[in-house]
């Protein structure tokens, strides 16, 4: 038996005493195995020169005035670690799985916060951009139909049947100012689609405004988060650097407890405000939309909504 | 040597071999060592149950090498303790060696 096991075994069979008496007893046999080793014996002869340790400690026990037999089913504790590590583990994973769900529903928490904050934007936005898209439709629906449609070829079978109707010299006449009537007509139609062009090409240049507008907000507002998070992990570190340093001069027997303790919660703080930080980033979503975007009810309307919300900033 | 035996003359060497000087534990398990064969476990308790019962008082002292160590010291009580059992062991072998030479001659 090395020295490490005898007195190991020695503490746990004298566990009975006081913390004090225990710590004295144990130091004496330490400073004899020392001074036997000095004289020239090994560790094991040192030992085994004090007999089996039973009857050791039953005679350390009697000077107590301590039944020996009381101090043997103290060495039941040798089981109680088997028992006590079960159930720290046991309790381990009962607090994992409490954090778990408390996590779970705080995220939750969260989450519906996050939806109510945002649904009000998100459902302005898509106002906002369904009358975009449908004033832009009916623009191009009033171009296109106006183009070969309505007044041209109405008016040019009119005024085919009035030649009919009117006979050959009559007719002859009438085809003139028909036909300048005609004429009239195209240029007023093009002027409009001159103007149309402008106004589109005024509305597409405010279009790339707003999303140039609408690109630098997010970039302002990342950076603005980054450089938050960025604040907050560099005080982590530093705090963590300063755990450290505390943990060593506690270590070296300082009164620096509470500090440390304190500290140690000031770094988790400043990580976790940081890890908060990032989660405000505004993010890129990406060619979900195709998939979602034609089936149908409400929920997905909505989401697909998000969604498009999520492009027109990107 | 009995156990029984040594048990009982243990006491008696441990507190007069303190009443010469003070000694510290391991000084003391060899001065008792060189008198009587015992296991050098023992003696701690001894020592131990003796201090607890005022028959000893400990104070430490450093040592020029390793921890500093225990001193025991014979207290007043102790005297008296160490002269009663002195008076006990001599009537108690006067006893017996006359009980043992009354048996041969007898």
């Amino acid at each position: 038996m090395d020295k490490n096991t005898f007195m190991k075994e020695l503490e746990q069979a004298l566990s009975v005493l006081q913390k004090d008496e225990l710590k004295d007893i144990l130091s004496e046999y330490e400073q004899h195995i020392d001074m036997k080793m000095k004289s020239g014996l090994t560790e094991e002869e040192a030992i085994a020169d004090f007999g089996s340790l039973t009857e050791l400690t039953e005679d350390i026990l009697s000077a107590y005035h301590v039944r020996a037999d009381y101090a043997a089913p103290k060495k039941k504790p040798f089981q109680g670690p088997e028992k006590a590590k079960a159930a720290c583990i046991h309790a381990g994973e009962k607090a994992a799985e409490g954090l778990k769900s408390l996590g779970a529903f705080l995220a939750s928490v969260l989450a519906y916060w996050k939806r109510k904050i945002r649904a009000p934007f998100v459902w302005a936005f898509g106002r906002w951009k369904k009358h975009k898209e449908k004033g832009y439709h009916m623009e191009k629906q009033e171009i296109t139909t106006w183009i070969p449609g309505d007044v041209p070829e109405d008016r040019e079978p009119q005024m085919q049947n009035g030649e009919k109707e009117g006979g050959g010299a009559v007719g002859g006449m009438q085809t003139g100012p028909g036909r300048l009537q005609g004429f009239g007509r195209k240029p007023d139609w093009k002027k409009r689609s001159v103007w149309k062009a402008f106004l589109n090409g005024i509305e597409a240049a405010f279009r790339l405004m707003v999303q140039a507008v609408l690109w630098g907000v997010r970039m302002m507002w990342n950076a603005g988060w980054i450089c938050f998070s960025l604040f907050f992990a560099v005080c982590g570190v530093v705090c963590l650097y300063i755990l450290g340093l505390f943990v060593v001069l506690l270590m070296q027997d300082y009164p620096l407890a509470g500090v440390t303790v304190g500290f140690l919660g000031a770094m988790l703080c400043a990580f976790s405000v940081a890890g908060l930080g990032l989660t405000f980033l505004w993010r890129k979503e990406k060619a979900r939309d195709i998939r979602h975007g034609d089936s149908g009810g409400p929920d997905r309307e909505k989401d697909s909504a998000q969604k498009t919300e999520g492009e027109q900033y990107a | 040597m009995n156990a029984q035996f040594k048990k009982g003359v243990l006491e008696l060497i441990v507190l007069e071999s303190v009443r010469q000087r003070d000694m510290y534990g391991y000084e003391l398990v060899e001065e008792v060592s060189k008198v009587v064969d015992v296991n050098e476990g023992t003696i701690y308790p001894l020592l131990k149950r003796l201090t607890n019962e005022h028959y000893f008082e400990t104070y430490l002292r450093e040592s020029n090498e390793g921890p500093p160590r225990k001193y025991y010291h014979l207290t007043a009580a102790g005297v008296l303790y160490r002269d009663l059992l002195e008076k006990e062991w001599n009537e108690l072998t006067e006893k017996v060696g006359e009980f043992l030479e009354g048996c041969r001659h007898g």
